[in-house]
């Protein structure tokens, strides 16, 4: 019973995601598990990139899995299953992201505002004093990084952090967030500037991570 | 090249997504605009530092979670469910007793209109109506209302006329019945009337037989 189990689950494994969400709308749960496995780390560092603390990027994270798994049955192969499922991703970071800005007493990690084009103006560079040394670790860039891509602005953070960690192309991230292939384009290259320009102090310093 | 089209072109060369002369062009105009040459060299080195991160790790008990997560869904929707057809019911329910007493009432009200003596507009209809000429008294008129039977019998007033009786009965010379009362209360159904009816026709025998032991004793 154990080797059935076992070889039913490798077959499992052989198929495409496609494939296994459709068989998770059959009722198919072993399925299921296997597309969290697949795809539970980067659509955690998607969200996590997007609202800064763990505690929420664990729990949409979660929420996006068991919408994906509620409706299975809605899926349709016109697009693939990982732009679905970061387009549901998508959408529970922007309400997320909208229910804090209603309660602006509710410390975010990503203090400062940052949601608007004037953002810019404001742009804080990294504090100093926070800079890491020569011999600074994977732990520390993290950290640095991670901060600075708070601070880009939320709409050009959505296309940025999907193409810049998450990989996807301009029409799978056009798919996701509803945009045109222009507007991605256009707004991925903004927030790469606004990158550049927070991260530039510490590579003109000479900073070595 | 100018710098415009040069800062559009860089972008496209990060990505991978240049042609082969624009390539050559870029380079060309990087080699003499510092300007230029600073923000590619900027945006290559940021982009770089990026992509040398180590992805965060969900929590290990990730996968656990989103199934407890699931479970929860799965109660609290068949919870949602069942109160929902609860409700629904309880609704169903309350709307079908309404609608009964709303019938019931209307049927009701409507055979007791249809029965009834007073009637907007002053009475029955008038192929039922007969009036009869000869008040009890000044203030109480007579009406006899034919009805759907074959035989006439509810009078309003105090007097009977009975199909095949060749006059009304001398009031003065009989004792009279609270027919009013007795009316209004047996309006109900046929039945009803059938046994006035049958009642008049008793109170008319007995009025006979004692105008006969009247004329007998005179």
């Amino acid at each position: 019973m154990f080797a059935d189990s076992f070889k039913e689950k490798a077959k499992l494994k052989a198929l495409t995601d496609e494939d296994l969400i459709l068989r998770v709308a059959q009722g198919e749960n072993g399925a299921f598990d296997i597309l969290v496995d697949r795809f539970k780390l980067r659509l955690f560092n998607y969200v996590f990139r997007m609202v800064g603390n763990r505690d929420d990027a664990e729990e949409l994270t979660q929420e996006a899995f068991v919408k994906a798994y509620i409706h299975a049955g809605k899926y349709k192969t016109i697009a693939k299953f990982s732009t679905w499922l970061y387009t549901i991703a998508t959408n529970l970071v922007r309400n997320r992201i909208r229910a804090k800005k209603r309660r602006p007493q509710v410390m975010s990690l990503w203090s400062r505002g940052n949601d608007s084009e004037d953002a810019e103006k404001q742009l804080d560079l990294i504090d100093p004093g926070r800079q890491p040394d020569s011999r600074s670790n994977d732990r520390e860039l993290s950290e640095v990084i991670h901060d600075a891509i708070g601070k880009i602005p939320e709409k050009y953070r959505t296309s940025f952090v999907l193409r810049e960690i998450n990989q996807l192309s301009y029409e799978e991230i056009a798919a996701a967030t509803g945009l045109k292939l222009g507007t991605v384009r256009s707004r991925i290259n903004r927030a790469r500037n606004y990158f550049r320009k927070i991260v530039e102090p510490l590579l003109e310093r000479g900073v070595d991570f | 090249m100018r710098c415009r089209r040069a800062k559009a072109l860089i972008f496209d060369f990060i990505d991978g997504m240049i042609n082969d002369r624009d390539r050559a062009a870029l380079e060309e105009h990087l080699g003499v605009c510092q300007a230029c040459e600073k923000q590619a060299s900027g945006l290559s080195r940021s982009l770089d530092l990026l992509h040398r991160i180590t992805p965060e790790q969900p929590d290990e008990n990730f996968a656990w979670k989103v199934r407890l997560r699931l479970a929860k869904e799965r109660n609290a929707t068949s919870d949602a469910a069942a109160s929902e057809r609860r409700w629904v019911r309880s609704w169903n329910f309350r709307f079908a007793m309404s609608a009964a007493s709303a019938l019931v009432v209307v049927i009701a009200t409507g055979y007791f209109v249809s029965l009834s003596e007073f009637r907007p507009g002053g009475g029955l209809p008038l192929a039922h109506k007969e009036t009869i000429h000869k008040p009890l008294d000044t203030t109480t008129p007579v009406v006899v209302h034919r009805g759907s039977a074959r035989g006439p019998v509810l009078v309003s007033g105090g007097d009977v006329r009975n199909r095949g009786e060749s006059g009304l009965l001398k009031e003065d010379s009989v004792p009279r019945l609270d027919r009013n009362a007795l009316t209004q209360r047996y309006l109900k159904s046929k039945a009803a009337a059938y046994r006035i009816r049958k009642l008049e026709q008793q109170v008319d025998v007995l009025q006979t037989q004692l105008r006969k032991c009247e004329v007998g004793d005179k």
